[in-house]
């Protein structure tokens, strides 16, 4: 029976911009990240540590807390084989699903990145982003977002797959890559223990792309979840 | 006395219900004609009917993370239209969002068009069910988590029009409102005998769960 770990995440589970996804196209000013994740990426590093038969890493590039709820929700987990380990991203991403199975996205960065209006997602890092999508992300975060509502609803997609996971007897571990979770959450709403803010180190510098973590921060990461892991 | 603790929106809180309409509003405290206090009557257990008209999914479920569980309290929650929303701004402050908001001309113009703007360019079926079931599963683990004894109803005309996920883990009583029998003094809501009606529903599994 072959042991399996089960990742999930955004674009810091994905490994993008590390040395095999980053395509960097010299007529441009960006590059591109490849349909599929990164073998640097902290999974696969972990899965090498742990002696995991098969890394499945589900991460996507620009997913919200929700999205990766839904992603988890959405996959066939076995128990018997199967250690889930989810990290958990910036509370202030949300995504809209769509009746016909599609999603939307909706990011800070991309009211904020208006000089770039660069759009860093899996397999269209250079899409543009079009003025009307600026603008209703910006109506988004200015009429339906707030602080405390993000924290909430993240609080409620992490203690559900907890519960939804361990009621289902599959192992899994929870650290989120968000430094406001740690201060802003509510201990009494949810133990620290379930969800260890775990961030990467900027020391350790950044991928081709000039802002996600490099292989060394990916690795580094995968031995702090490993250390955390086997003390727990 | 042990309690019964009732969640939900007006057809929980008993909205139009004789002693729950008061000059063309819902009264200050809710209807002890309302399902929920014939339910606990028939228990032998205190009511707390935290019913709020206009509540949606979200704000229920806020509101129940927010409320102290004894051990042996009983948990009955009437789940809402999974049409509404709200943004949460803080403890105790939320806005709402409800469909029939956007031309309500007793609402505030400010929200009328803060309700339209959500469903014109926000909303979508698929997106408000799967998040309302999102929320169904949590409370159910959250209280499973306490120890306390929690029952779901819902709504049986929503529940009908849309089909749940293969991830649900709640067992969701559909409910029928009765809205075929005189309603109540509002003309809008659940009449005396449609809450009779769903007291004795709820009582029936209730029993049953035993």
């Amino acid at each position: 029976m072959q042991t399996r770990l089960l990742a999930y995440g955004c674009s810091n589970t994905f490994g993008e911009g590390l040395d095999d996804v980053w395509h960097h196209d010299p007529n441009l000013k960006y590059g591109s990240n490849s349909m599929n994740p990164s073998r640097y990426a902290w999974p696969r590093e972990l899965g090498k540590l742990m002696n995991f038969d098969e890394v499945h890493n589900h991460a996507e590039g620009g997913a919200s807390n929700k999205k990766i709820w839904l992603n988890i929700l959405q996959t066939k987990i076995d128990p018997i084989t199967d250690t889930v380990v989810v990290q958990w991203t910036f509370v202030a991403r949300w995504t809209i699903f769509y009746d016909d199975g599609s999603s939307e996205r909706f990011l800070p960065n991309d009211i904020d990145n208006k000089e770039g209006k660069m759009r860093m997602s899996k397999g269209m890092a250079l899409q543009k982003i079009k003025d009307e999508k600026t603008n209703r992300t910006e109506a988004w975060y200015g009429n339906f977002h707030s602080d405390i509502d993000a924290i909430l609803d993240t609080y409620c997609r992490i203690s559900h797959i907890k519960h939804y996971l361990d009621n289902k007897g599959v192992r899994n571990f929870h650290f989120i890559n968000d430094k406001r979770w740690a201060w802003q959450s509510d201990s009494q709403l949810i133990d620290p223990k379930i969800c260890k803010c775990l961030l990467f180190k900027k020391e350790h510098g950044v991928a081709l792309d000039g802002m996600h973590p490099s292989r060394k921060a990916h690795k580094k990461y995968a031995q702090a979840i490993y250390e955390h892991m086997r003390s727990s | 006395m042990n309690r019964l603790v009732a969640f939900g929106c007006s057809h929980t809180y008993g909205e139009g219900l004789k002693d729950c309409w008061v000059n063309g509003k819902a009264g200050k405290l809710p209807s002890k004609y309302a399902w929920p206090q014939l339910l606990a009557d028939r228990l032998k257990r205190k009511c707390f009917n935290k019913g709020m008209e206009g509540a949606s999914n979200k704000f229920i479920w806020h509101k129940i993370l927010n409320t102290e569980f004894a051990d042996k309290d009983i948990v009955v929650i009437l789940w809402t239209y999974y049409n509404r929303t709200c943004i949460l701004e803080n403890k105790d402050s939320f806005q709402r969002i409800m469909v029939s908001d956007v031309d309500n001309p007793f609402r505030p113009e400010q929200e009328r068009l803060f309700a339209k703007n959500y469903y014109e360019n926000y909303y979508t079926d698929y997106d408000v069910v799967t998040h309302s079931i999102g929320y169904f599963n949590h409370i159910k683990s959250y209280l499973d988590n306490l120890k306390v004894k929690n029952f779901h109803l819902i709504n049986k005309e929503p529940f009908a029009r849309h089909p749940i996920p293969e991830w649900n883990q709640v067992v969701l009583h559909p409910i029928d409102l009765h809205f075929d029998l005189p309603l109540a003094e509002d003309n809008k809501h659940p009449g005396e005998q449609a809450h009779q009606l769903v007291s004795d529903h709820v009582y029936s599994i209730i029993d049953q769960s035993k």
